[in-house]
């Protein structure tokens, strides 16, 4: 028998429940959709999302750690895949994956190379266990992982897996791998729980207690795990005080990370992680591909930190800058040229763009994240376009179709009746029951349709000269850059995003009384802030129902602000 | 003012884009006349495909099953020995067995010679090569001589192109269709663009893009490779800084006449794989280039080149390259050293060069230049 099929047998009884640390992911899931009755249970379980994960071991144990497998995909609910978190499950064929993860990133983190870096302690003998090595390294790990410190069982339950491990495998650190994969695939750090407390004794007012709290602010603020210093400030009660509170945010709104936790909303509200999965008819488009996708993401989040950031500036600046940035592959379908100075002599890294004043390539819709994220994989899609910038950008719902649309007339780009697509439109609304919602997504639609569906320019389709101009809420505009000043403009565009940033942080959509706060003090503070991102951060997350949440079932409250689905 | 600035812009739209300052790199608009740039995506011998079939009345070189017999025959071996290496020889897992047999079958002083290293340690197998009258190519001496061929689409007589008559009756060498590359130029094409940096070319100082008597055209090594597109072609639209090394700057002067670019003659130099030739030394070398509406380019290169390169090209390979691709190294040998037509050796008053013709296929691109390499440049 080999040393790695014995680990891995060991890391399956593990699973099985030997080591019994929790219960089986399927099982969690099913509790936590049961009626929760004890007020130590948890409001509510979030999958890690992919990202989530990632960032979490690079942060532990370090960016050279390579996780291959395939995630779960995340789910997508009221727009943001961070409200998804809350419903998603891991099927047994999920849970392999996570399994299979778990293992190699142990067996990297114990390999030669890494262990030293992590494991302080220096067993007495590599060839045989050592509980009190074990157990200062469990804990360590543990704690970030499950961030929280691990109950004593747990904990004896990991060291003792540790010891069954090295000496049958006679190897300290190959003894360590199992109870460290065992973690990694635990429900304790595959999801994250936030269990309620009552708030000072008071019914009416119960929050998540502080070890959540510092998840909560963690994953909002850096789309991570805490940190140290953050698991500390929980274990001191930091957390439950707004002065702690207030000194905690104010150093994770410091810090570098911030801009993971930055790029992750973003990255959530414009739904760029569709752009993994974004195929393209590349007999039409050749210069299409996934790395022209993972570009286009990249693209798209690096103009939003370089101005929400890097220049703190107006949030709504976004949809108007001229600035961006570009590699050499997205200049193929810029059609600019890349005259950044060679790294090494092979400039594939990322330059800096600024298109001239007046030119339509304004902001993050006339970029390929938006344009080819929201077309067809042969032709564009007004329509599509519309509707993602409705509901993406200002918070609109636009219905779905209905099943019985006949697509024809839109679809045929090669009649000659039909040349643009802003013709093909209007034939297609002369039905009725197409019209009332083609009337809110395809003007603005049509404004983009000087970029084919890869985000190229064109002049012209099919020979006819295209015509961009329109109207969105009564504001007219003569093309994208137009139509991107009216987006800058609308009173939608702030209020959307106030929403969205509360939502992601919650992890929920706002009660009734929750989006009065956010439209009566939130939404007028951003604007008096210039509409800097920061400042949002700041006050949401020092808001006191940031941690609030609805009271166990059978506990009566008064149900002021709160409404009974809050914390569900 | 940044260190950057660009010489070469794909087209007017383009140029409209970069005339403006990047912000955090300066760039300034081309200098007087429009610029195009291009990536190469195709450069390799031109082999006409005589649709009658009027090229190779000989028929087509036999494979390796057919000369290994003769040369085995030749150092000695009985009928039995010969069947045994051959069928050895032709199963590639068996071939390091057998291969220093036929690798050493040249005979100096009657000892076992490389034979590849010696090529005439052998007798010419005399190759068939090709007696048709069409061929690709340039009249580059300026003469009608009976040797010389036609132009299949213009007509035009005194075609100088005998490395196709030595490699074109090679069944790897020449073209299987009308619409498609040979196998092997294409086999080694696709070695140099994934290994070498990108080939680039640009014209520049263009007033009038259908005639106009005074253009600069330019062929240069890039520091990117080219890249693919999703559907195996050369990625269009990207950047490409040049090499600074002046080595690889080659500089024409040539005219537009009715929109295709021709160049006066002069020499050139384009760096290659070593695997396939290190370093294509090209004399008396001019371009004819047809911009097509949709950006693309076609062209043709014509020039003499040292024969004796093209033998190592293909002998480098030894019999790894005779017995997958076809060719006889030692009748190849003597077939370039028979029909060489330039450059005569001032001693033996034998040929050292033979005339070709190269066809160019060029997609757009942006070339970036640095100030400091193309100071001095004629514009």
């Amino acid at each position: 028998m080999t040393l790695s099929f014995r680990k891995s047998l060991l890391t399956a009884a593990a699973l099985a429940g030997i080591f019994c640390i929790g219960a089986p992911v399927q099982a969690v899931r099913a509790e936590a959709e049961a009626e929760v009755v004890s007020a130590t249970n948890p409001t509510v379980l979030r999958r890690l999302t992919q990202l989530q994960y990632k960032n979490i071991i690079a942060d532990i144990f370090g960016a050279d750690i390579k996780i291959g497998g395939r995630f779960e995909p995340d789910m997508r609910e009221n727009g943001l895949l961070e409200l998804g978190a809350g419903r998603a499950s891991i099927p047994a064929a999920g849970l392999a994956q996570y399994a299979n993860m778990a293992r190699s990133v142990s067996a990297q983190v114990l390999d030669e190379k890494h262990r030293a870096s992590f494991v302080a302690c220096t067993p007495a003998n590599v060839k045989a266990s050592d509980d009190a090595c074990a157990r200062q390294f469990l804990a360590d790990a543990g704690q970030l992982l499950y961030r929280r410190p691990l109950q004593d069982g747990e904990l004896g339950d990991l060291v003792a897996g540790a010891k069954l491990s090295a000496d049958t495998l006679k190897d300290f650190y190959a003894g360590l791998e199992v109870p460290l994969a065992t973690m990694l695939q635990s429900p304790e750090f595959l999801f994250r729980w936030e269990v309620r407390a009552p708030n000072g004794g008071n019914k009416d007012a119960w929050q998540i207690d502080a070890y959540s709290k510092a998840s909560r602010l963690s994953f909002f603020l850096w789309n991570s795990a805490p940190d140290t210093k953050l698991l500390t400030a929980a274990k001191n009660g930091d957390l439950d005080t707004p002065k702690g509170v207030a000194r905690e945010v104010e150093r994770m709104l410091g810090s570098p990370r911030l801009e993971a936790g930055v790029r992750a909303f973003f990255y959530d509200m414009f739904g760029l992680d569709s752009l993994t999965s974004l195929t393209k008819d590349t007999t039409l488009y050749p210069k299409y591909s996934f790395k022209i996708a993972a570009d286009a993401e990249e693209q798209t989040l690096r103009t939003i930190v370089d101005v929400v950031l890097t220049q703190n500036g107006d949030y709504r600046d976004i949809f108007t800058t001229r600035k961006t940035f570009l590699t050499r592959q997205l200049g193929t379908v810029y059609g600019v040229p890349i005259v950044g100075a060679a790294a090494g002599g092979t400039p594939d890294g990322w330059q800096p763009y600024e298109f001239p004043e007046g030119d339509s390539r304004a902001g993050i819709l006339i970029q390929p994240g938006f344009l080819a994220l929201h077309s067809h994989p042969g032709r564009t899609s007004p329509t599509l376009r519309g509707k993602a910038l409705r509901e993406s950008v200002l918070c609109q719902r636009v219905p779905d179709p209905p099943g019985n649309v006949n697509f024809n007339v839109v679809q045929d780009t090669t009649d000659p009746n039909y040349k643009t697509v802003r013709q093909r439109l209007q034939a297609h609304a002369t039905e009725a029951m197409c019209t009332g919602c083609h009337k809110i997504t395809d003007p603005i639609g049509l404004a983009m349709e000087n970029y084919d569906t890869i985000g190229s320019y064109r002049a012209k389709e099919n020979g006819a000269p295209i015509d961009t101009s329109g109207t969105i809420d009564g504001v007219a505009f003569s093309d994208a850059a137009g139509l991107a000043k009216a987006i800058h403009d609308h009173p939608a565009t702030a209020s959307c995003l106030v929403n969205r940033v509360y939502s992601y942080a919650v992890g929920r959509t706002p009660t009734a009384g929750e989006r009065d706060w956010l439209k009566q003090e939130a939404g007028k503070a951003f604007a008096a802030s210039g509409y800097k991102i920061v400042p949002l951060l700041r006050k949401i997350t020092l808001h006191e129902a940031f941690f609030r949440v609805a009271p166990p079932e059978g506990v009566p409250t008064k149900a002021a602000a709160l409404s009974p689905e809050a914390g569900r | 003012m940044d260190s950057v600035r660009l010489r070469s812009l794909m087209a007017g739209a383009f140029a409209a884009c970069v005339s403006v300052s990047a912000f955090s790199v300066s760039a300034q608009a081309a200098d007087a006349g429009k610029s195009k740039g291009f990536l190469v995506s195709w450069f390799h011998v031109a082999q006409y495909f005589d649709t009658q079939g009027r090229d190779c009345p000989k028929g087509i070189n036999p494979g390796p099953e057919e000369y290994y017999k003769r040369e085995l025959a030749a150092i000695g071996k009985t009928k039995a020995e010969i069947d045994d290496y051959l069928k050895n020889f032709l199963d590639l897992s068996k071939m390091s067995d057998t291969a220093p047999v036929v690798q050493m079958r040249g005979r100096v002083n009657g000892q076992p010679t490389d034979v590849y290293a010696h090529p005439d340690s052998v007798p010419d197998p005399h190759i068939f090569t090709v007696e048709g009258p069409y061929s690709f190519g340039f009249n580059l001496d300026g003469k009608e001589d009976t040797g010389n061929f036609i132009e299949p689409d213009t007509g035009e007589k005194g075609i100088d192109n005998q490395l196709y008559r030595v490699t074109n009756c090679i069944n790897e060498i020449r073209p299987h269709s009308p619409t498609e590359y040979a196998p092997l130029p294409t086999s080694y094409w696709s070695v140099v663009q994934e290994v070498m940096p990108a080939m680039l070319i640009e014209i520049s100082g263009i007033d009038d893009e259908q005639n106009d008597d005074n253009v600069t055209v330019a062929i240069y090594r890039a520091q990117e490779r080219a890249q693919s597109d999703s559907n195996g072609g050369m990625l269009g639209g990207m950047s490409f800084h040049v090499d600074p090394n002046p080595r690889w700057h080659n500089i024409m002067r040539g005219k537009i006449v009715n929109g295709v670019v021709t160049t006066a003659p002069q020499n050139l130099n384009i760096a290659t794989d070593p695997f396939v030739m290190p370093e294509h030394k090209f004399t008396q070398a001019r371009l004819k280039l047809n911009i097509a509406e949709n950006g693309n380019m076609k062209g043709r290169l014509g020039a003499y080149h040292n024969w004796y390169a093209y033998y190592w090209m293909y002998g480098v390979g030894t019999w790894g390259v005779e017995a997958t691709n076809n060719i006889d190294l030692p009748g190849l040998y003597y077939a370039l050293k028979k029909h060489a037509d330039a450059d005569p050796d001032p001693k033996t008053g034998e040929n050292t060069s033979i005339s070709l013709a190269y066809q160019i296929d060029a997609v757009p691109a942006f070339i970036i230049h640095d100030d400091q390499s193309t100071a001095g440049l004629a514009r």
